[in-house]
């Protein structure tokens, strides 16, 4: 348990979603006091989501109402803010960009407008690689200009840049993580790629490749993220990092057929990958350099693909056998 | 800029009750376009909106760029072929003091615009040409003397910067996504953005700006207190960038592809002048023994501003600023000097727009 967060009152945004809600684990193993904003009805799992909320406050709300939040902050006498809410689903961007952007730009200036009129001590924003857009050269470090092309990285784009003016203009003191895909445990979002080819071997189909397999992104076990995003909040004031975007990855870049490749032979399965070759809204190659976060935060990450892959691979056995 | 091009042509102009969107209406009046406006009410009073009856010229719509339903509703009514959009919210200090409005404003609205762009198009409305008004303010800022260049790092400090960088990105992922030009086919549809800074001109009302401020004070007999005399700023009449909006919107019209990007319309090199030598220039030309004085305290001299780099629209479009420094302070005493005597003033500002139009320059 890190003293850092006994008895902290944290509130957490997104917190049913996969990064929440391993976030609001990792929390709660530390002793922290969270309040979670849940969207709607939240989960899908009834018996899960009484298990979820008995551990922490919940409140109900969407991120677009900007009085929800600052009520949640108020009420619960918040110190630190973690704000993973999103919709982060690219195809679903490009089907409706006006609820993406409703939910990624305004929902993250709430966020942060609640922050600046609240004695909020740290704030992390969850931002992506995708913000960074389509840049030639690579590795793409901090310094890079934020010039999303498409819905979902001009969503983030936005949110990422919003968030450095309220450092520059309030001096919120607010820190900007940056991840390649993250992957791991408990994301049941089965339109990313990892959890998509798991899914398809366990039910014996063979995996499909929407792209022609040739893209090739950075991939962080989801332990990885949340540690890193722990880490950054708790040295923000004592390194007086705040404003700063750090981005966080294991620097080991795969193209989509390799991470397929993974998997297969992960699970031992001869099955054989079917490549579509449909075009798509995304840009071809995009890794990070994590060097900033080596250099000034001392963070590495404890898993490499394979190791986090592995873990990964048994959680989803045991997911799909427990619906039987 | 073509009369023979303009005469007739459907133009929808968001934010048309505003300074430059007034000018913006009797120019393309003088063209002989048929002008609709969306807009909130004059955002000053008076403004050169109601001093100019625009309300006459152009069948005027009072509504909030924020409310989608209407929007849409209005382009669907007005079908326009050509869409220029200059509503938000223009002050930076307004954007400290709300940037959650100013954010609303900016960038939702532009999201609003074009998914009622998308949505009109859908429906059969043939909608040619959009163009997105934002800011030289949309760079980021790297302290650099150099002018910035349309591929430039977009971002902002403040709110207002802040706001209009992302505008700028929203127009890009619908430009990507939706009005993509392999698809023209089926959309019809190309979407380019302009970036302009500060302009001056006849019938400016807005607060905490220095023309305005001295144009005050001089209607009203009282010395001018300047507090930053040094400070060099670049000055540009509001018809340069407004006659480059223009000419871009034709060239989009005819044959989008190559315009479809950024555009900066900003003064030449030469348009940079301090403020003293610029409020100088206006006593001298009100006359009536107009002074100034400078307050005191501690005036540094600058070392630079943000200038825009315009070789793009001068090579690509044949677009070159027509008045200098000099030229658009006269235009503006000779405004305010037909306001003070009451003087008919959309026939000032229509001869104004004449004596642009007919000027040829040696380029």
């Amino acid at each position: 348990m890190k003293p850092f967060w006994k008895d902290r009152n944290v509130f957490v945004t997104g917190c049913t979603g996969f990064l929440g809600r391993y976030l609001i684990k990792e929390l709660t193993k530390s002793g922290a006091n969270i309040t979670g904003l849940i969207r709607g009805k939240g989960l899908d799992s009834s018996t899960f989501q009484e298990e979820f909320c008995s551990k922490i406050n919940v409140v109900h709300g969407r991120l677009e109402d900007l009085s929800v939040i600052q009520e949640a902050l108020k009420k619960n006498a918040i110190d630190t803010v973690f704000h993973v809410a999103a919709q982060s689903i690219v195809g679903t961007a490009n089907q409706n960009p006006l609820q993406t952007f409703e939910t990624n730009i305004r929902g993250t200036w709430n966020v942060l407008e609640a922050c600046r009129h609240h004695p909020v001590k740290r704030v992390i924003i969850a931002s992506s690689e995708k913000s960074y857009g389509n840049h030639s050269s690579l590795p793409l470090d901090e310094s890079f200009p934020l010039q999303g092309r498409y819905p979902y990285d001009v969503s983030k784009s936005c949110a990422d840049l919003i968030t450095q003016t309220y450092f520059y203009t309030y001096q919120l003191p607010v820190c900007i993580t940056r991840f390649g895909n993250v992957f791991g445990d408990g994301d049941l979002n089965f339109n990313r790629i990892i959890p998509q080819v798991i899914r398809s071997i366990i039910h014996h189909e063979s995996p499909v490749i929407k792209s022609d397999g040739t893209f090739v992104r950075d991939y962080l076990y989801v332990e990885d993220a949340i540690h890193a995003m722990m880490l950054l909040a708790e040295k923000i004031e004592e390194l007086g990092i705040a404003g700063e975007p750090f981005n966080f990855s294991n620097e080991n870049p795969l193209s989509v057929l390799e991470v397929v490749t993974k998997i297969l032979n992960g699970m031992d399965s001869d099955l054989q990958p079917i490549i579509l070759n449909l075009a798509t809204n995304e840009t071809q190659r995009q890794y990070l350099s994590a060097k900033k976060a080596r250099d000034i935060l001392g963070w590495k990450p404890i898993f490499d693909f394979d190791t986090g892959l592995k873990r990964t691979i048994d959680w989803y056995k045991e997911y799909f056998t427990s619906l039987g | 800029m073509n009369k023979d091009f303009w005469k007739g042509k459907k133009v929808l102009v968001t934010g048309h009750t505003g300074f430059k969107g007034s000018w913006l209406c009797l120019l393309l009046s003088s063209l002989g376009a048929n002008v609709t406006g969306y807009s909130l009410r004059p955002p000053t009073s008076p403004s050169l909106f109601e001093l100019c009856h625009i309300d006459r010229l152009v069948s005027t719509r009072y509504a909030d760029i924020r409310d989608l339903n209407t929007l849409q509703a209005a382009i669907l009514e007005d079908k326009p072929e050509i869409i220029i959009h200059m509503a938000a919210q223009p002050l930076v200090r307004a954007s400290y003091l709300n940037p959650v409005e100013t954010f609303e404003i900016n960038i939702m609205g532009t999201v609003h615009l074009l998914e009622a762009v998308r949505n009109a198009v859908h429906k059969g409305i043939p909608i040619k040409a959009v163009i997105n008004v934002t800011t030289d303010k949309c760079y980021e800022n790297k302290e650099w003397p150099w002018g910035y260049r349309e591929n430039d790092a977009l971002g902002g400090y403040d709110p207002y910067s802040s706001s209009k960088a992302c505008s700028e990105l929203v127009t890009d992922a619908y430009r990507k996504s939706f009005f993509n030009i392999e698809n023209y086919e089926s959309h019809g549809v190309v979407v380019a953005t302009v970036r302009a800074g500060n302009v001056i001109g006849g019938g400016d009302w807005a607060a905490d700006r220095l023309i305005p401020d001295c144009i005050r004070t001089l209607l009203k007999g009282e010395k001018i207190k300047i507090r930053n005399p040094y400070a060099i700023r670049p000055w540009q009449h509001v018809l340069d960038p407004l006659s480059g909006y223009l000419l871009l919107a034709e060239k989009l019209y005819a044959d989008g592809k190559p315009y479809m990007e950024g555009w900066n319309f900003g003064p030449d090199d030469d348009g940079g002048k301090t403020v003293e030598w610029v409020v100088k220039r206006l006593c001298a030309k009100w006359g009536n023994g107009a002074a100034y004085e400078i307050e005191n305290g501690l005036h540094l001299h600058e070392a630079h501003y943000l200038k825009l780099d315009c070789s793009k629209a001068k090579f690509k479009l044949g677009w070159h600023p027509k008045w200098n420094v000099e030229s658009a302070i006269d235009k503006v005493m000779e405004w305010s000097q037909a306001y003070q005597s009451n003087a008919d003033l959309m026939a000032i500002c229509m001869k104004q727009i004449d004596e642009y139009q007919n000027l040829k320059i040696d380029v």
